[in-house]
């Protein structure tokens, strides 16, 4: 990449970190209010339960006249739509970045596209629901640029970066997990030159070792302050659940051609001769880290892009791939997904739940969140009641619906021992609790009340265009996806026919 | 006067086609007609002597006489003898050898018509001033340095003024200690750890600009391209080995393969006078006319930077540079290295090629050295250059401009890394030292013992050469600049100081880990512990992650895996450290040699050059 072309990525990429970062500040105070606002909470009601009165005030009353319409437009919720706008821009200014590298003949377009599945919705949803987003947009910048890098003959310094970028990205969390893992698959095809192919075991090994370091340096942390991994800096709380569920990936591929040489690298090597299904493995990581009910169409699709990947790896760039290539995404983009959001919270009533759930302390959890508070005027059966430690609380743990939580609320009807224990395990939390977190005890029941002014509930969505149509459109929409997915086949198809014909 | 050309074809020496070849050969390289004959085989070089005397009218002497005694010669004309290869036999003959109507002119109007000029061979010649001089060119070779800049030389280990800054900070120290102990420590680990963290942020730095593709193009093949042969200089490499005869065939056949007029080649085998074997084993393989064997008087220390002193004065070669027996430079080396003198600041001294080896694969050992050396002289070097800072030389394949190294006192006989050593005093001269994308492929110590032997005297030197430039440490600041000065303290310095305080580190953590002890925590408040944590889980990362990608330039993929037991090699290094460290008080100029040809490789090689 030409220089003059990174600094305007980095420099974008800086600026609009910075605002993400400015926005994400100013979020936390009142924009949950103006959320309020827009459902037509009002006045005593709303500032009252959740102490937003000194915050409302100030609220700039204009922007909320504008959020709505942005909102129906764009298919996400007002708190999200700062992300979506700058992080939409961020990644179409990388797209046409590329694109125009690319148009130079200068790079495959394999980075084209990889850049517009960073653009697909449900990679967009990570980057913007997340606090962290700055995190994550920092790691976008280290690799494109360290893929960049290397794929310029820049090997060395290009995965310095990766390497950096993953381990920046498993900081993350869980949703960063899971990313780098499909980002780890996906770099065989996108590196070019011989690293794989002299050895596999050394190329995965150079890329995930800084992300296996950064882990290995949080759980030492974890056990020498006697804290779970989320306590710590950067660690989503839904990331401690997550992360035992992903972690085995993490040695899984290194591990394969080190332990099982010779024949284990051949067999990785025959894999990534093909591709196609290490771009199924990787949809799978996708949609498994973004969502227990993931589609079985953004699966397909992305073992298509893959399929586009395999043809575009071997051919000059062309009409057909590009038809190809906007086809998969097309089709990628249109499927409808369900996302988790999963904005973290460093909320202290998180840390309380992990020390009760630790200490193994048997009760109930009533968790009521801004939305329950605001349901409870219309709807006052959104309630969760969950035993600690059972398997829906697990479940609820890994599907991340947590961060909502703005009042927890424990029970435990076994008495003063009981909470003792509790208290004894995490005193830091009990007898010392940060701002915002109100404790109420007595004999019988332990109350925490976190007021964490974030207020995101969870939630379900789907791909932008696909957001609240009716039925007759959803027809549609899906006849759409499929003739374009069946198109980008047929482009596919005919060009390996052509290629195999004039080989 | 007759031309050689047509004198040699009437004594019927050569054709008429061997004269046009000939000519047209000295067309392309600059040089002498006669000295293509006899490189191209043509003529023997008595042959060309004699046509030579013949062609100037003087007189040949095929052997001189043993009786020549050279005492009397004051040391600017034993120099001049050097640099000239003159021999005075009497008051009125002065033998010569490698004449010239210009270098006869020259001498004609120095000494006058009294004195005969009397043409001899080279061998001749240099036989007799190795002979006659002996005594002096080996004072000189020990004591250059010591005598013109005492300051520079490691010949005392620690000087007063150390001495005295060594007691009090002691003495200090043991006071403290004994008053209060734990603040004692945590001063200690106050001061180790922020070094740590330094360290571990100028390497970073070091590798991430090294990591620029930039420096790895330095030189291109269409730079190189440009380079007329006639206009190359003299080239003088000098090849210092020590009872190593096995490995001799490898450097031959390296020296035949390279890329540049053999006529402009000055190349010495540089062997120490006991050392037999190699000499036999030099003359069975019959070197030739441009390969000369220099005996090295025996005297003490027996190092090899005392040897390539007392070669040096036999230097011819505007430019100079030396290998080892068993390397493998790059064919246009030397062409590269020249090219970059031409592109670099007039004050560019010495030009350091890459070094890294050629057995690789065949031992845990062998794998680390490779990524120790990859990450050193492919990523390290390079970004030192760029930062403008003293560079440390590696033991070969540093080229020199022949007259600026005889200007800063040539090698430190008594340091053992004089190559590291010299590549600071440049600095101090206010020379620069750069580097050159040309790689020579040496043997890897395949041994255990041979590496800790090799890595002690490495590390002795370098902290021979730390106490050598921190005798005045502000003098030293004020001349080199406060971003060379920092570099020095932490690329020559810290490397053997991490070195040896790795093991306490890793003792310390590891029985904190096993004894869950609490008799530490004084030693670790909390900002101290924060920025210990940071150097043992990031800086420890790093470091393994660096060595992964330090591989990268040479495509030496399969050794990645191996980096994860870099700590591992990490203790050994602290083992050698120790030694070092040790050898500095108890024998600091004893040269622990690195026994070659142990690889199998390497005899694979030898087999091959035989």
């Amino acid at each position: 990449m030409r220089p003059r072309i990174g600094s305007a990525l980095f420099l974008a990429t800086f600026f609009f970190g910075i605002v993400a970062a400015g926005l994400e500040l100013r979020e936390r105070f009142f924009l949950p209010a103006l959320e309020l606002r827009l459902w037509g909470v009002q006045g005593p009601a709303l500032a009252d339960p959740l102490g937003f009165a000194s915050y409302l005030s100030n609220a700039p009353l204009a922007f909320h006249n504008l959020l709505g319409p942005l909102m129906k437009l764009f298919g996400v919720e007002s708190f999200f739509l700062p992300y979506v706008l700058i992080l939409g821009t961020f990644t179409f200014l990388l797209a046409i970045n590329l694109f125009r590298v690319e148009a130079m003949g200068q790079l495959g377009l394999r980075l084209l596209l990889i850049t517009l599945c960073l653009s697909h919705p449900e990679a967009l949803e990570v980057l913007t629901s997340n606090p962290l987003a700055l995190l994550l947009l920092i790691f976008l910048w280290l690799f494109t640029k360290g893929l960049l890098e290397a794929n310029a003959g820049n090997l060395g310094r290009g995965v310095l970066l990766m390497g950096f970028s993953s381990a920046l990205l498993v900081l993350s969390g869980a949703l960063g997990i899971a990313y780098a893992l499909a980002l780890f698959a996906l770099v065989p095809i996108l590196i070019r030159g011989d690293l794989f192919r002299e050895s596999v075991s050394g190329g995965f090994l150079v890329l995930t070792f800084p992300a296996a370091a950064a882990l290995s340096g949080l759980f030492y942390l974890g056990w020498l302050y006697h804290l779970a991994p989320g306590d710590l800096a950067f660690m989503s709380p839904v990331t401690l659940s997550l992360n035992f569920e992903i972690l085995p990936w993490l040695p899984f591929l290194p591990l394969i051609p080190v332990l099982a040489m010779p024949w284990g690298r051949s067999v990785m090597a025959r894999i990534f001769s093909l591709k196609t299904p290490v771009l199924g493995i990787l949809a799978y990581v996708f949609a498994s880290a973004l969502g227990k009910e993931f589609s079985l169409e953004a699966i397909l699709g992305m073992t298509a892009i893959g399929a586009g990947l395999e043809f575009l790896n071997r051919q000059q760039l062309s009409l057909f791939h590009l038809l190809a290539a906007v086809s998969f995404s097309a089709a990628a983009w249109l499927s409808p997904v369900t996302v988790h959001q999963s904005p973290a919270i460093r909320g202290s009533s998180w840390h309380a739940l992990q020390a009760w759930v630790r200490a193994g302390v048997e009760g109930q959890v009533m968790i009521l969140s801004p939305r329950h508070t605001l349901m409870t005027l219309g709807a006052p059966n959104r309630h969760e009641i969950l035993r600690p430690g059972g398997v829906n609380f697990r479940q609820r743990l890994i599907l991340g619906n947590f961060q909502g939580i703005g009042r927890l609320v424990v029970e435990i009807p076994k008495g003063r021992a009981a909470v003792d224990t509790l208290a004894r395990y995490q005193e830091r939390y009990f007898f010392s609790p940060p701002k915002g977190l109100q404790l109420v005890f007595d004999d019988e029941t332990f109350r925490v009340y976190d007021r964490n002014p974030k207020m995101a509930a969870p939630r379900i969505t789907e791909g932008p265009l696909s957001k609240g149509l009716p039925d007759p459109w959803r027809l549609i929409r899906d006849v759409f996806t499929g003739v374009l997915f069946l198109g980008g086949l047929l482009v596919v198809g005919r060009r390996s026919i052509n290629s195999e014909r004039n080989s | 006067m007759s031309r050689l050309g047509e004198i040699l074809s009437a004594q019927g020496k050569i054709t008429l086609e061997d004269l046009t070849r000939a000519l047209e050969l000295q067309r392309q390289r600059g040089v002498q007609l006669g000295q293509i004959f006899v490189q191209e085989g043509i003529l023997r070089p008595e042959e060309l002597d004699r046509a030579l005397a013949s062609q100037l009218g003087l007189r040949y002497r095929e052997k001189l006489p043993d009786t020549i005694t050279l005492i009397h010669l004051t040391a600017p004309e034993a120099r001049r003898c050097l640099d000239e290869l003159v021999l005075p036999l009497s008051e009125t003959e002065l033998a010569v050898a490698d004449v010239t109507t210009e270098k006869v002119k020259r001498l004609k109007t120095v000494f006058g018509d009294k004195v005969e000029l009397i043409v001899t061979s080279r061998f001749q010649l240099l036989y007799h001033l190795h002979v006659g001089l002996r005594e002096h060119l080996s004072h000189l070779s020990v004591y250059a340095l010591a005598s013109s800049y005492p300051h520079y030389s490691a010949a005392r280990v620690i000087v007063g003024e150390q001495l005295i800054a060594l007691y009090i900070l002691t003495s200090a120290s043991l006071f403290w200690l004994f008053l209060s102990p734990w603040s004692f420590l945590l001063a200690v680990n106050v001061l180790v750890t922020i070094f740590l963290v330094v360290s571990f942020g100028f390497k970073f730095m070091l590798a991430w600009k090294g990591s620029h593709r930039s420096v790895d193009m330095k030189v291109r093949p269409q730079d190189l391209a440009q380079l007329k042969e006639a206009e190359l200089p003299t080239y003088t490499i000098l090849v210092p080995m020590y009872k190593e005869p096995e490995v001799l065939p490898i450097i031959v056949r390296s020296l035949a393969e390279l890329d540049y007029p053999k006529e402009k080649l000055d190349i010495k085998f540089v062997l120490e006078e006991d050392d037999h074997e190699t000499q036999a084993r030099a003359r069975e393989l019959c070197l030739g006319e441009r390969m000369e064997i220099v005996v090295v008087p025996k005297s003490h220390p027996k190092t090899k930077p005392k040897a390539c002193n007392y070669a040096l004065q036999f230097a011819r070669g505007e430019y100079l540079t030396i290998y080892d027996a068993e390397d493998k430079p790059e064919p246009d080396q030397l062409k590269k290295a020249y090219w970059v003198f031409g592109q670099g600041p007039r004050n560019l001294a010495v030009v350091q090629a890459r070094l890294n080896f050629f057995n690789d694969e065949e031992n845990w050992l062998t794998r680390m050295f490779t990524m120790e050396y990859s990450l050193w002289f492919d990523f390290y070097l390079p970004a030192l250059e760029r930062l403008n800072v003293p560079i440390p030389l590696g033991g070969t394949s540093n080229h020199f401009r022949t007259d600026y190294l005889r200007a800063v006192g040539g090698w430190d006989p008594f340091n053992v890394t004089e190559d590291a050593d010299l590549g600071i005093r440049f600095t101090q001269f206010g020379y620069t030292v750069g580097v050159v994308n040309s790689t020579t492929l040496e043997e890897a110590n395949t041994n255990y013992g041979n590496w800790i032997r090799q890595r002690s005297r490495w590390i002795k030197g370098y902290m021979q050469t730390y106490l050598v430039h921190m005798r005045a440490p502000l003098k030293l600041w004020n001349k080199i600049g406060h971003r060379a000065f920092f570099s020095f303290q932490f690329f020559i310095g810290g490397t053997f100081l991490t070195a040896l305080v790795t093991p306490l580190l890793y003792g310390v953590f590891g029985y904190w880990l096993i004894s869950g002890t609490d008799v530490f925590d004084p030693m670790f408040i909390e900002p101290l512990l924060y920025l210990s944590l940071l150097n043992l889980l990031l800086g420890n990362a790093f470091f393994i992650y660096i060595q992964m990608v330090g591989v990268f330039k040479r495509k030496k993929y399969h050794l990645i895996p191996w980096a994860l037991s870099t700590p591992l090699y990490w203790l050994m290094l602290s083992r050698a450290a120790v030694k070092g460290l040790w050898q500095l008080f108890t024998n600091p100029f004893y040269w622990e040699k690195t026994q070659h040809g142990l690889s199998k490789m390497t005899k694979q090689l030898v087999k091959d050059a035989s």
